[in-house]
């Protein structure tokens, strides 16, 4: 029993917050989970919220758990052990969850980054965007708002694309002006969709190609849960001869918790081991 | 009582991607009738409407028009145009028009800017446009006026009212929305957050190229928010010029074109 250690990943992120747990014997295990978007709620209620759902369901304690690792915007969680920066926490958790990728996407609500590693995890070089919400997910919410849909339908709805109609700017807010004049002009919504998709996947392919990333390439973050997204990731680095190879996980919206998870449980062992040393002295 | 004074007259139709605004004016390029409506979505059916409201308003008829000239974002969907011309040649034309000196116009739009600059003979000498993005546009303003829940022309009014402005940390009108957001959260002040979203504006405008000359403002934009040109003047520490109707500035080019495609012979 000695050697089991349960830890807890909580990552904040700009629309939704990922917590999850796991349990650490000889193998890491994700053992439950949980998602819930933030809408106009304060974040730090809802994370709070969340990890005791996640505790009372595992039948756990606080004190149970070794370490609660914070990732993303998670700093303001009032109960974290401590705090990591979501670039390594991702890259851990896209190793962890893809194991032979050699690069990280993490597609977001506020922005994507792309991040090369090393097989244990390991930040070798990394690129973003930040200035624009032309690349972000919530382009796509904005877009599901402006045509009536849910964000968890979209995917599926690009998918039935037959003719996409990519809107003349990429700017997320234009695309609005766009958007209504495709509805006008008759055009279905699977097309008017997938011309969004490709616009953002355009982002995403231009940040891996100044990269210089290499393949195979894990798509993580809450928009790779999105198969559209995926699609037109996969069908824009064929039509530019990148030929990327995606991989994208069921647990992909999940990579930094798990990297928390797993960082948490990391620095736990190091921190015991010092407190060992310590007390043999 | 409803006598038409039968004249010839010419006419400016500017489809802007948002707004859509017609002037009429007279054989002495005096402005008699006009009319701005949201451009929606059948842009040939707005255009229609506010052709009717204008030559109502300069009391005159159907036949009475000497020529038409249209402009804009939507400018080949208005059938009843004899021409089309550039919104860069139109803007330029009608600022001239009033201000016939050297001046750099910035024209911020509904959902672009621009910066054109002129010589003396009213000659555009450099032209920078920016239609990729919506920073620092009208759209820019809606946007944060719709996430503020406050209308659109309440904005300028609070942000008159700001004794310290708050600056956003992103000109991205996505990100911006989600800051505006958490400002209000945390406690902080109406009129402080509005005059940063309008800093916002003046400062994409100071990016896109340098103010030299006499600086004329126009666009609907400018119509609505005067502030902002206040807050440009105390930026660039000179005066600004702002045309009667910064809005119609487009349409008044269109018609002035008009003109001088088909002058009349006053025998």
């Amino acid at each position: 029993m000695n050697n089991v250690l349960f830890t807890l990943g909580i990552d904040v992120g700009g629309s939704y917050i990922k917590a999850l747990l796991m349990k650490h014997s000889n193998e890491p295990t994700v053992i439950d989970k949980r998602t819930e978007k933030i809408r106009k709620r304060n974040p730090v209620t809802v994370a709070e919220e969340m990890l005791s759902l996640l505790l009372e369901k595992n039948k756990l304690k606080q004190d149970d758990i070794a370490y609660l690792a914070s990732t993303g915007e998670g700093e303001m969680v009032a109960r974290k052990t401590g705090h990591f920066y979501s670039m390594t926490t991702h890259a851990r958790g896209g190793i962890f969850l893809n194991p032979d990728v050699k690069t990280v996407v993490d597609m977001g609500a506020l922005f994507v980054r792309a991040i090369k590693v090393n097989n244990l995890g390991k930040v070798l070089d990394y690129k973003m965007t930040g200035q624009c919400a032309s690349g972000s997910g919530q382009f796509i919410e904005n877009i599901t708002r402006y045509l009536g849909l849910a964000v968890e339908e979209v995917g599926e709805i690009s998918l039935q694309s037959t003719t996409p109609e990519t809107p003349s700017g990429i700017c997320a807010v234009l695309a609005e002006t766009d958007v209504i004049n495709m509805v006008s002009r008759g055009i279905s919504t699977p097309n008017i969709v997938k011309g969004i998709h490709l616009s953002i996947a355009n982002k995403v392919v231009r940040l891996l190609s100044s990269l210089k990333a290499e393949s195979p390439i894990a798509l993580t973050g809450g928009m790779a849960m999105n198969k559209g997204m995926v699609q037109a990731v996969d069908e824009l680095s064929k039509e530019s001869k990148l030929n990327y190879k995606f991989i994208s996980h069921p647990d992909a919206i999940y990579a930094g918790a798990v990297g928390a998870a797993l960082w948490g449980a990391f620095r736990y062992k190091i921190l015991k081991m010092k407190d060992e040393k310590i007390i043999a002295t | 009582m409803n006598k038409m004074n039968s004249q010839p007259v010419f006419v400016g139709i500017d489809v802007g991607a948002s707004m859509t605004k017609v002037a009429v004016i007279d054989a002495d390029k005096n402005l008699v009738g006009h009319h701005v409506k949201k451009s929606g979505t059948d842009f040939t059916a707005t255009a229609d409407f506010c052709l009717e409201a204008s030559l109502k308003m300069a009391n005159v008829e159907g036949k009475d028009i000497v020529r038409t000239v249209s402009t804009g974002y939507g400018r080949k969907n208005v059938p009843f145009a004899n021409d089309t011309v550039t919104e860069i040649g139109c803007h330029a034309k009608g600022c001239f028009h009033y201000f016939p000196i050297p001046i750099t116009i910035i024209d911020i739009g509904g959902q672009d800017n621009k910066i054109i600059k002129l010589d003396e003979s009213g000659r555009r000498s450099s032209f920078k446009m920016n239609r990729k993005c919506a920073a620092g546009t009208g759209a820019f303003l809606e946007e944060m006026s719709a996430r503020l829940d406050i209308p659109l022309e309440k904005m300028d009014g609070l942000a008159r009212q700001s004794e310290k402005m708050i600056k956003l940390g992103s000109f991205c009108t996505v990100f911006s929305a989600t800051e505006v957001l958490e400002n209000i959260r945390n406690g902080k002040k109406l009129p402080d957050i509005i005059k940063g979203v309008f800093f916002s504006v003046v400062n994409r405008i100071m990016e896109m190229d340098s103010l030299t000359e006499k600086v004329v403002m126009t666009g609907g934009v400018v119509a609505h928010n005067p502030y902002l040109v206040n807050m440009m003047e105390e930026m660039i520490g000179r005066e600004i010029l702002v045309p009667v109707y910064p809005q119609l500035s487009g349409a008044i080019g269109a018609a002035l074109h008009a003109m001088e495609k088909e002058p009349i012979n006053i025998t």
